[in-house]
């Protein structure tokens, strides 16, 4: 964990002695702005794999905290599944499920832009999604109209709106505490606010069936990537083989009211997020202008992001090759 | 690896030490404007000058004028026994007198006791300009040349032996001072162009006069270095203040013939070399062969006569077609000092590439690559950055050479490209403490390291004002101190012990007091005798050891 609080620590330094030496006498320094970039590369490497390292501590501790559970929760984030059985109280769980996962894993993958993140989803999602599609069709049979513009819709809420929902997820009684924990720990260097964990610690440890978690797993793996890109990455969601979605109706209802602290929440995410990645560009120029766009990517997004990354940090020295 | 260990020297009871067949090390001469390192400079601050008297005379400073145009170069002479009650605190002050220097602005507060004069210099800041850059013996020795930030080349002279004043056998003093590169725009891409003096180069000596070659970030500059001492007299046409005369008087014709006249050292410029490095050149090598020399910058090595200027081969350049898949730069370029075809390189990866000029006209593909396979537990994030060579140097044999990089010096034998035959820890207990210095720009520092005249003792600097030596043949390694409070002249120098851990003894200095702003980059060893220069920021100390500085 305090690799990870190291780890950016040590880019952010990075960062500012580029930047900085672009306005030194003398010019650029090749050789020292070569070695920046080189810890800069390695700091962010260890910083992700850290995240994805806590991503799996999480599962183990779900695993453990639910010894009955049958769902594939090593694919998700604190996926609670229900055996199917349970379907009809299940829909309003399974919504605030869906949202409580997603925000969590916004705090979690808001900053970064992960290369291994996608490699680990999708291999988690595709396990997932085997068990799923018995349930997906059951879903789909008991779905109300327009499943698909049910997801629709929640494309076109922002995240903000998804975290909203989640919070919903307040209400139900949720004793998620090594979770909650685990959360709390993560966002200490953040604002968090004070909804957000009383949100998770209300959440409903018994989960809907994996149908649902089928969804938040994708969109988990699309927080992988910039948060404005998520609204994207749902409409995606059900072309990909996700029978109707669950719920619309209920969420619909769900993500109207809009908790203001939830979006103050994702606002600071993504501020943060932004900020980082400003910064970047201001160094850059316009390399780095990918990251922030709103563009339709797969879970390798998250790769072109880094690439993007690694290509702008080489970016500098094209403004030296103009020597 | 094969890790040399070296036992510390055992510290006497009068605490003399030294390595090197035991070599006990003399402090000679120090050489700066103030006691100040310009690094912890500020205003007001004072600084203490120990300007010792030879005689009765009670001022005896000597200031040379003849040198850097804006500033008191003060040498210091004789060691006279220590008064009581002077310590280093700066004791007290019965007699002030203030006057300025010819800059007007230095505060100048002497305080007499006896006949020795002690001056309080409080200097209003120490100047970035006086940070020394470079250091350079000449072949013979004799001449040493210093480089620094403000783009000025001092050079020293070794006094020659006389019976009057046999105190002064073997000082350096100076020689010449010139301005040799100046602070430049390149319009073109908006970028300033440092002054500061990287790398200074002696040409072996061929006739009366001395030449050298000095570099900044992008020119090269060939400089000549006379002495006149005669001067033409009696001519016809002007008289002896060079007026015209009037026809009129003459009456007879004569003869001009040449008259003493006092020592002139005159320092011309003969050939620029200019225009052919995009990147920061970092070193520069002259050849074996006294016609070429080679300048190699980040990217790209050339290769140049030393009559031509106007051109330049490139005969290394690992520039990538795509420059964002740059991985590694040259940091150190050195030609073989008696092949005149070999050349070695070193990268920022830790690797050194020698090639071979007979092979092709573009040397990209080395003859021989030495490199250590890289310990995979020591990653981390500073690993790259530690691993990067900063200098290289051959032996004077030829048979070796040696890489300095952050934490470490290695010995390679020229035969044997898979490992360093030797590896010396200059200072491992930095291991833990690499992030911090990479946030205060330490890990950066370039260290010089060099070798003594037989290939047995090998030198670097550290932190602290420290400096290490490694015999090669005892494997004893000592660590000594370049400070004005050992400053006395013939005082030994006392080794010192960084203490790693546990209990610290008296005399040691824990990791964490080691002043990181005191650090000594650049130094020289005589090419024969035991005489050692070492550039602490802006000050250079000269250290002979005991047998030399006792003969003389």
């Amino acid at each position: 964990m305090e690799f990870k609080v190291e780890a950016h620590r040590i880019m952010t330094i990075s960062l500012g002695k580029i930047y900085s030496s672009r306005v030194q006498r003398g010019g650029i320094k090749l050789h020292k702005n070569l070695l920046v970039s080189l810890v800069l590369r390695s700091a962010r490497q260890v910083y992700l794999s850290e995240q994805e390292e806590l991503y799996l501590q999480q599962q183990q501790q779900l695993l453990l905290a639910q010894p009955g559970e049958q769902s594939p929760e090593t694919w998700s984030d604190r996926t609670e599944c229900e055996p199917p059985t349970e379907q009809s109280p299940s829909w309003a769980e399974m919504e605030s499920n869906i949202s409580k996962e997603q925000a969590p894993s916004w705090t979690e993958m808001g900053r970064t832009d992960s290369k291994e993140q996608p490699a680990s989803w999708t291999e988690v999602e595709s396990s997932g999604y085997k068990e799923q599609a018995p349930s997906w069709t059951e879903m789909a049979r008991t779905d109300s109209k327009e499943p698909a513009s049910s997801w629709t819709e929640m494309e076109s809420n922002n995240p903000e709106q998804q975290a909203a929902s989640w919070t919903e997820g307040q209400r139900t009684d949720c004793q998620e505490q090594p979770l909650s924990r685990v959360h709390s720990e993560e966002r200490t260097d953040r604002q968090s606010p004070k909804g957000l964990e009383e949100g998770r610690t209300t959440r409903e440890p018994r989960a809907p069936c994996r149908a649902v978690a089928g969804c938040p797993g994708r969109l988990v793996r699309r927080t992988a990537r910039e948060q404005e890109t998520a609204c994207t990455r749902k409409r995606r969601s059900p072309e990909q083989g996700a029978a109707a979605e669950p719920a619309s109706p209920l969420k619909r209802a769900r993500t109207e009211p809009v908790v203001l602290q939830a979006n103050s929440q994702s606002e600071e995410e993504q501020m943060e997020t932004s900020s980082n990645v400003s910064s970047l560009i201001n160094i850059f120029g316009s390399s780095f202008s990918g990251l922030l766009t709103k563009e339709e990517s797969e879970g390798e997004s998250g790769q072109i992001c880094c690439d993007q990354v690694l290509g702008s940090m080489g970016s500098w020295s094209r403004a030296i090759v103009a020597f | 690896m094969h890790l040399v260990q070296c036992e510390s020297i055992e510290t006497n009871s009068q605490g003399a030490g030294g390595c090197g067949n035991d070599i006990q090390w003399c402090f000679t001469q120090v050489k700066g404007t103030t006691d100040l390192d310009v690094s912890e400079v500020h205003c007001g601050s004072a600084c203490r000058l120990i300007l010792l008297s030879m005689g009765e005379d009670i001022d005896t400073r000597k200031i040379n004028n003849s040198f850097l145009r804006d500033q008191n170069y003060v040498t210091e002479g004789e060691a006279l026994p220590q008064l009581p009650g002077d310590d280093q605190t700066g004791g007290g002050l019965p007699d002030i007198r203030i006057f300025t220097t010819f800059e007007e602005r230095a505060l100048e507060v002497m305080g007499e006791v006896e006949d020795r004069a002690i001056i309080n210099a409080e200097v209003s800041t120490g100047r970035k300009a006086d940070i020394i850059s470079t250091v350079e013996f000449n072949h013979t020795g004799e001449l040493l040349a210093t480089g620094d930030k403000g783009g000025r080349v001092v050079i020293f002279q070794r006094e020659q032996e006389t019976k009057s004043q046999p105190h002064h056998q073997g000082e350096y003093n100076v020689y010449s001072t010139f301005q040799s590169h100046e602070p430049e725009f390149d319009y073109l891409k908006s970028l300033e162009i440092e002054e500061k003096i990287n790398k200074i180069r002696w040409l072996p000596q061929q006739n009366a006069a001395h030449f050298l070659l000095s570099t900044n970030d992008k020119t090269i500059k060939l400089w000549k270095v006379s002495e006149r001492d005669k001067r033409p007299e009696g001519y016809n046409l002007k008289d002896e203040e060079g007026r015209m005369k009037d026809l009129s008087t003459v009456t007879v014709l004569q003869v001009p013939v040449l008259k003493p006249m006092d020592l002139m050292v005159e320092v011309t410029p003969r050939k620029i070399f200019a225009n052919a490095h995009t990147y920061h050149i970092n070193s520069i090598s002259v050849n074996s062969d006294c016609e070429t020399y080679m300048s190699a910058d980040d990217l790209r090595i050339n290769l140049w006569h030393l009559g031509i200027t106007d051109r330049s081969f490139n005969i290394v350049d690992i520039k990538p077609v795509d420059m964002e898949e740059l991985t590694e730069v040259i940091t150190a370029a050195e030609f073989h000092p008696h092949h005149c075809n070999l050349l070695v390189y070193s990268s920022s990866k830790g690797t050194l590439r020698l090639c071979d000029m007979r092979a092709a006209a573009l040397c990209d593909k080395h003859s021989k690559l030495f490199e250590e396979p890289e310990d995979p537990s020591n990653r981390f994030f500073f690993s790259e950055i530690t691993s990067s060579v900063s200098d290289v140097k051959f032996s004077h044999s030829g048979r070796y050479m040696m890489t300095r990089d952050y934490l470490t010096v290695k010995v390679w034998d020229l035969n044997m490209e898979t490992k360093p035959i030797e590896t010396y820890q200059i200072h491992d207990y930095l291991q833990s403490k690499l992030c911090s210095l990479y946030e205060n720009d330490c890990i950066f520092d370039k260290f010089e390291c060099a070798w003594n005249g037989s290939d047995s003792v090998i030198m670097t600097g550290a932190y602290n004002n420290f400096f290490r030596m490694f015999d090669r043949n005892t494997k004893r390694d000592v660590t000594l101190e370049a400070s004005r409070e050992n400053s006395k002249p013939r005082a030994v120098l006392k080794p010192r012990k960084v203490c790693t851990g546990g209990k610290r003894r008296k005399d040691e200095i824990s990791v964490d007091s080691l002043d990181f702003n005191k650090k000594i980059l650049h130094m020289a060893w005589h090419p024969t005798e035991n005489i050692i220069a070492v550039a602490a920021t802006n000050n250079l100390y000269i250290f002979q050891d005991k047998v030399n500085s006792e003969m003389h």
